[in-house]
Parts: structure tokens; sequence; C-alpha cells
């Protein structure tokens, strides 16, 4: 079975490289980038099956990021979930709005739980029923 | 004017003047018929004596015929006429004769000459010398008498004796044969003379005199000199008279004319008569001045004024006893009515007499006794009507008092409302704040100077109109009229305040960040008149706030990421790496540490966000459980630290809930936490949550040092701590439960505690099953 493939956009280093390593134990194959520009470049070039988008980023912000993604459409199907770190309403909705699956506020989570959210997302993508359950979530 | 004379003096007037004029009309008929009277008098008078003198000449005149006559019959003279001239005695026959003639001529005086015609008409015999032998026979008197009847001859003047004569001629008859006449010149004046100048009876003016069938005078006249065949006298009465000849030849005439005056031969005013003496044709005038003749009017005029003087004393009197009596009981009356009219009602004025006045005064005591009556009962009445006005005076004067007192009282408060007024204004001036009050119609009647700065309206401009028409408070975003605080303000009489992102509209178009609130003006009743709205500039405040906000943000971002790498990297260490005991024991602490941290900087920007009222609230479906689950799965390490068990057990299986879910999650980490810090070892805490018809209840039990009564009240206010906490837990902020307290109400819920110090605290959360709903209600936005 070839390896998922996620692109993780996440300016902070230290908060990536243990995403990066608990997904990549988990059997993921992650691609990192450390700003917007890099990481559209990342997805374009990489075709990821999921993209992990941090919202503040430099050069370019996740928002102007995901929008690029879903009107190109050679990256529009690809799943995105958007991390925040504060959790702000607005940035949830613009996001979900913008097309996002998903998102995660990392604060508020354990690496743990966060590593379980992506592979659920994963579980529920194999399974169509769970794609409509997923969809009904995001709403 | 005579109207208003008093009533004696003009009946005294009238009588008297009545009386003069009766006396003059009186006066004046008898003088005109006594004029008359007098005129007719004298008139008569005058007749009688006209008719008695014209007998006299005609006796006269009879005596000188019988003269003639007489003469005539001498036989001598018949002798001589019957002798023939060549007789020789008849010489002496004449001589004879003459003698006797002359003894005729000598023994009458009237007689002038005595002359004897033949039948010829030759004088044979005459006493005149003269005449002897002259030829009478023309002469109408000859002739006359050679008819056999004796003839009076016209009056002439002889200039030979100056006298003034009249021929009377008698035939001398002789057995009817006529042989001569006798002619007897007679003189006037010796013979009528006296008669007509005769001045008796017939006053100084009065004269008579003959006139002859020409007219000339024959007798003397009063008036005129030598007027005797002179003279002619041609006048009315004259020819009246002369008319007769020859109207009735021999018929006597006596002027009767209507007793008229006439002007006589001198052009005077005449009354007069004449009589007519046929046998010679003459006239006897009788003529009197006719001054003269009524000159006892004169007299009759004196006297009549005498008597109108003499009865104007005795008239002047009666007229005045007269005026009196009558008005005497008029005064009576008037005084009567006097002095009733000054008061005294007891006056009677009691007028006897049955006539007018009298029936009058009796009706007017009549009425002065009914007006007594009726003023007795006016002056009871009044009497009571002045008690009562005196006491609504005296109340009058009492509210006028007071009045005046208020008044005072009004001046005073006035002017001190003016300066409190001169007050306001100069505050409402110089308040920074947009300031401007409208009244129940939204019309603005005050605008101050920051809200003309700020709106870029000047007070003209808005002053009176509908603030609608000039301010216009927008939504931000959508750009609708923003003004539903005002009218609520003014509808519920509460303060409103605009909501956040309202925008200002100035004149020229630009927006302006304002924040305002409108608080409804009353009146002394309570009733709203109007509102007064405060409006500010806000914009930059807004910007500052938006710093705040980005800072905020910013901040928390920029905080939150090195402590969630601290989280999970310890996360990972503990779960991956072989450490000691010892090693796993300082980094659980760092690990505890560091989600404490976090949930600080979360608890801190929350609040600075809460502050800020820029915790932004979305609803979204959550499983309550599960989520309770996830989080006391997280949060093992910080109880586990302390061997505190945590049990979640009362819970039904499943509960979907709409609520905020970041909202929800603080919540319960903000008990738990609670209830872990302030639970000493081998505590035990308790997390149930019960389901509830609308909503749910979240309870977090410990048997921790619970907080004291006294204090509980105080417990969700900010920077409070419980007295005992310090002990325990020396670095709390006293933020935790105001914060969860803010937040549980911005999802509409209650929080309320059960506790006794030492015995442990009970933390009750009841939140709606759908916040969204529940808060949507509540808001007044």
């Amino acid at each position: 079975m070839a390896k998922i493939k996620i692109v993780l956009v996440e300016d902070d280093e230290i908060l990536s490289k243990v995403i990066y390593e608990e997904l990549k134990d988990e059997g993921f194959d992650v691609f990192q980038s450390f700003d917007g520009e890099d990481g559209l470049k990342l997805v374009r070039s990489k075709k990821p099956d999921l993209v992990l988008l941090d919202i503040i980023l430099p050069k370019k912000n996740g928002f102007e990021v995901l929008e690029e993604l879903k009107k190109s459409p050679d990256t529009k199907d690809i799943p995105v979930i958007v991390l925040t770190m504060i959790g702000k309403d607005e940035d949830i909705k613009r996001g979900l709005r913008l097309g996002a699956n998903d998102y995660i506020v990392k604060s508020q989570h354990a690496i743990a739980e966060i590593i379980e959210k992506i592979k659920d997302f994963f579980e529920k993508e194999q399974h169509p029923e769970a794609k409509q359950l997923q969809k009904k979530e995001e709403k | 004017m005579f109207r208003d004379l008093k009533i004696k003096t003009k009946i005294f007037i009238t009588f008297f003047i009545a009386s003069l004029i009766l006396i003059g009309i009186g006066i004046s008929i008898f003088y005109y018929f006594s004029t008359n009277f007098i005129r007719t008098a004298v008139y008569n008078h005058l007749e009688t004596v006209v008719q008695s003198r014209a007998n006299n000449i005609k006796m006269l005149l009879e005596e000188e015929k019988k003269l003639v006559r007489e003469l005539a019959l001498i036989g001598k003279v018949e002798r001589l006429l019957l002798a023939d001239e060549a007789d020789l005695d008849y010489g002496d026959n004449v001589a004879a004769v003459n003698e006797r003639l002359q003894k005729t001529v000598d023994s009458i005086d009237e007689i002038v000459h005595v002359s004897i015609t033949d039948k010829s008409g030759k004088i044979i015999v005459s006493t005149n010398r003269a005449v002897i032998n002259q030829d009478k026979s023309n002469e109408a008197y000859f002739l006359t008498a050679k008819q056999g009847t004796i003839a009076i001859g016209r009056v002439h003047f002889t200039p030979g004796n100056g006298k003034f004569v009249f021929t009377m001629a008698a035939p001398v008859i002789n057995n009817d044969e006529i042989l001569g006449v006798v002619l007897m010149i007679s003189d006037l004046e010796k013979s009528l003379f006296h008669i007509t100048l005769d001045k008796t009876g017939i006053g100084k003016t009065g004269e008579t005199y003959l006139i002859n069938s020409e007219s000339y005078a024959i007798t003397p006249l009063l008036f005129v000199e030598d007027a005797i065949l002179e003279r002619k006298v041609d006048t009315i009465n004259s020819r009246n008279c002369l008319e007769m000849f020859e109207v009735e030849e021999r018929k006597e005439h006596v002027g009767h004319e209507a007793v008229e005056t006439f002007l006589d031969y001198m052009g005077e005013k005449v009354i007069g008569t004449h009589y007519s003496i046929p046998e010679v044709k003459w006239c006897l005038l009788a003529e009197i001045n006719e001054e003269e003749a009524l000159a006892p009017l004169g007299w009759i005029f004196w006297i009549a004024i005498g008597i109108a003087l003499f009865l104007f004393f005795p008239v002047y009197l009666i007229a005045y006893w007269v005026s009196k009596k009558i008005s005497k009981p008029i005064t009576d009356l008037r005084q009567g009515v006097e002095i009733v009219g000054e008061g005294n009602l007891d006056h009677k004025v009691e007028i006897k007499s049955k006539d007018e006045v009298g029936l009058l005064s009796r009706a007017f005591d009549k009425m002065v006794a009914n007006l007594k009556e009726a003023k007795k009962d006016v002056y009871k009445k009044v009497e009571e009507q002045t008690k009562l006005i005196r006491g609504q005076k005296e109340k009058l004067e009492k509210q006028q008092g007071t009045l005046l007192t208020s008044l005072k009282d009004v001046q005073t408060e006035r002017e001190r409302v003016a300066r409190e007024r001169d007050k306001v204004s100069a505050i409402l001036h110089s308040i920074g704040d947009g300031v401007f009050v409208i009244d129940k119609d939204f019309k603005i009647t005050v605008f101050n100077q920051a809200a003309v700065d700020i709106s870029g309206f000047s007070k003209k401009e808005v002053i009176g109109k509908k603030y609608g028409e000039v301010l216009k408070f927008v939504f931000e975003n959508s750009g609708k009229v923003n003004d539903g605080f005002i009218k609520k303000a003014m509808n519920t009489g509460e303060v409103k305040e605009l909501s956040n992102h309202a925008v200002l509209i100035r004149k020229d178009g630009k927006k302006i960040a304002v924040a305002d609130s409108a608080a409804p003006l009353r009146n002394e009743n309570g009733k709203i008149v109007g509102c007064v709205v405060v409006f500010r500039d806000v914009s930059r405040e807004r910007r500052i706030s938006q710093m705040e906000s980005e800072f905020v943000s910013i901040a928390s971002h920029q905080l939150r990421t090195p402590i969630t790498a601290i989280q999970w990297l310890m996360e990972l260490i503990l779960k991956k790496e072989k450490i000691s005991k010892k090693g796993r024991e300082y980094l659980d602490d760092v690990h505890a540490s560091a989600i404490r941290l976090n949930a600080l900087v979360d608890l801190l920007l929350n609040v600075s966000k809460v502050e800020a009222g820029k915790i932004s609230v979305s609803f979204r479906e959550i499983e309550v459980i599960k989520t309770i689950e996830r989080y006391l799965k997280e949060s093992k390490g910080l109880f586990a630290k302390k061997n505190i068990i945590l049990t979640f057990k009362e819970h039904p299986k499943a509960l979907n809930v709409i609520t905020d879910n970041n909202l929800f999650r603080n919540i319960l980490q903000s008990l738990v936490s609670n209830a872990i810090d302030y639970t000493l070892e081998k505590g035990k805490i308790e997390v149930s949550l019960e389901k509830k018809p609308k909503s749910f209840v979240l309870v977090v039990s410990d048997t921790g040092i619970g907080i004291p009564e006294k204090e509980q009240a105080t417990i969700f206010d900010k920077f409070t701590r419980a007295s005992n906490a310090k002990l325990v837990k020396t670095d709390g902020t006293g933020l935790g439960l105001y914060f969860t307290k803010q937040i549980v109400g911005l999802l509409g819920g209650k929080i309320w505690l059960k506790s006794a110090k030492d015995k442990g605290a009970t933390f009750y959360v009841e939140l709606p099953l759908n916040s969204k709903t529940k808060v949507k209600n509540t808001n007044s936005n």
C-alpha cells in the first residue's frame, strides 16, 4: 500500500518537528514546508492526500494558500485540515468556507489527540458513508 | 334752551308773554277800530258841518233872493220901468229909485250895489254909477230873469272895489209882463265868508270852502292866499261833487262815499266831504287833515300803552302767582325726588291735588315705599353676599400671599434654573462627546459643539429637524440605518447603547466610527418627552481596539506556540522515552506546569477578550460527553500527580448540544483545574452531567478546602480569591471563576456553587441544550 502523503505547512520549527515525527511514526509520508509560498509549491508538486495548513505563515498566509489550492483544478480536490493556534471562530469559519475539510486547534489538544484526528480522517475517507458524516460534521 | 328753564319760569314767561301778546293784539285791534271809529266820527261830523253850513248858505241865498225880490216889488221901481224916459218926472223917479236902492245898499252890508235893467237889459238905475247904461242882456242871469225866475249870477271879481261878488237878478213883473230886472250885487265875503270860514267844529286844519262849477274856489282857502277865482280845486272830493251836477242837476248831494282819506288841493291827506248847492252849482267842501282828525288816536295810543303798562304789573303778578301755584307741587315733587334720590326713602311727597302732579306724587310715593322695601331686601342680600365675599377675599388674599411667595420662589427658581441652564449649556458646549437632545417628535432641540464638530452639521442645520434627516447612524457592514437604540430608549424608557460596529455619516459623506447611547428624557410626571443621545468619535478608540485585538491575537498566538510545543514535547517524552522514576516525576511536573501555563495564557487572553467584549461565540453541535472525556484524559497528568481520583461516572451516554465548543472546554477546564488545585493529596473529584428538559448541568465536585460561606458571593468577582485559597495555591490570579462566569453568561447559562470551609466545593454549571436560540432570544441586538 502506498504511503499516505501529507504535506505539513507549519512555520514553527519545533511544532512542525513534533507533528512530523509523530505522523511519520504512524506511517504517513510527511513533507514539511515552513512558509505559504513554499507550501503551495510543495502541494502542487507532491499532490498529497492531505494538507495540514497553518494559518499564520510567512510570505503567504494559510487562507491565501487555501484559496489558491481550491482554485486550481489540480489541487482543489486535495483535502485540507486547517491548523489554528487560537481557534478563533472567524478563522475557523473562514477556513471551512474556503474549502477546508476540518480544523484543529493546536493549543487545545495533546499531540496524541491530533494524530488521532488525522488517522480518523483517513479512516473516514475510506468509507464513503463516513465521508457524508464527515461533511455533516464540517458544517 | 327754553326747554331748560324751570317750569315756574316757563309758565311765568309763557303766561306773561302770552298776556303781553294778547294785550298787544287787543291794543292793535282797539287801535284799528278806534281809527276807523274816529275817522267815521270825523267824517260824520264833517257831514253834519257841511250840511249845516250848506243850509246856511242856502238860507242866505234865499234871503238874498228874498231881498232882490223885494226890490223887484218896489212900486217905485215898477213905476219907473213903466214910465217913459220922456216923462218929466222920469228923472225924479230915477233919483227916487236910486235913493231907495241906496238905502237898501246902505242898510244891508253885504249888498254892494243894486241895479235895475229895463227889459232890454240896459241898466237904467244903479247905485253904482259906473254901470249905468251897461247892457246886461247877454248875461245868463238876465236871460234867466227874463224868463221870470230869480237868477244867481256867477261869482266874479270887481276890480273897481276889489271885491268878489255875485249877482242876483230878479225880474220885475207887471201883469205877467217882465218890465225889467233888478240886479243885486252881493259881496261874497260879507255874505258867505263867515259861513265857510267858521272854524267851529272843524279843528285847526279843518276848513269848509265853496267852489264854483269850474272848480275855482270862491271862498278863501285855508292854505292858499288869494285863492278865490285863482285856485282850482281838483280833488276827488271836488270832482265827486261837481260830477253830480251833471248827473242829477237839481239834486243835492252829500258826499257819502266811503270814509276814506284823500289828497286835498295841497296834496295833504285829508278826510273830507262835500255838499252840493245845485242852484248856483256851487260845492261846499269840508276837509280836515287826517292827521288832525286822527289826532285823538295819538291819545288813544298812549292811553293804550298806559293801560298796558298799568296792566303790566298785575299781569306780572298774576303770571307769577299762577306759575308759582302750578309749579309748587312740581317743585315739591322734584324736591321730594331729590331727597329720596339722596337716600331718604322715608320721605313722602304727598301732593294732595287731584291733577296729574298729584297723581304722579302719589305714584312716586308708592314707588318709593316699594323701593324702600326692596332696598331692605337688597341690603340683606348684599350683607350676606358681602360676608361671603369678605370671606372669599380673605381666602384670595391668603392665596395671593401664597402666590406672591410662590412667585418669588418661582422667580428665584427661574433664576436658578436659568443659571443651571447656562451651566448646562456651558457644560454641554465643553463636553468632548457629541450631545443632542430630541423631543417626542424626534426633532433635535439641543445640539452641542462637539456634535457639530463630529457630524459636520451646524446647529442651524439640525435644530428643529428630525434627527433621522441629518444624523445617519448606520451599521458599519451593511450600511443600513442603525438608530434602533434611540427609538428603543424612547419606547422602553431604558438607556440603550448602540451596537459596536456603528458608524455616523458626516455631512461631507465621510464615515466616522461612533459609540453612543440614548437615554430617555422624562418630565416631572415620568412621561417620556424626549431623548438625550451622546455619541463619541471612537475612530481612534476603534483603531486602538483593533490594535489591541491584533496585539492580543498576535500575543496569544506567539505565546501559545512555544507553550504548545512544550506541552507536546513533554507528552512525547513522557510517552516514548525511557526515563527514570525521578526523571518522570520532574517531567510530569514540567508537563503539568506547561499545561498550567497554557491554561493561564488562555485565561489571561480570554479575560482581556471578554473585557473588550471580543469573545465571539460560534455555536456548533458537539457531543458533550466525548468532549469531557477527552479533556479529562488530557489533564490526567495534573490530577494523577496529586493522587487525586477523578471520576466521570454520572452522565448520559451521549449528549448532543448546540454550544460553543471552545467556551465549553474553557468552563470545563476552569472548574476541573480549580478542583485539582484546591483539593489536597489523595482527594477525590467527581465530574457528572445531568440532562434536563431544556438544559444540562455540569457538576464538578471536590473534597478540597472549600470556600468559606461569607466569601461565596464574591468568589466570581475579578481578582477575588478565597482567603484559604492562598494557603494551598500561592499564585492564583483570581480571574478563573470571573472568566468562567462571563462565558457561562455568553452561552446563556448559569453557574453556582455549594461549599463549606474544609468540606469541599461543588460547582454547578447549567447550560441550555441549544445555546444559540437561548442567546438569540435574550440578546437585544
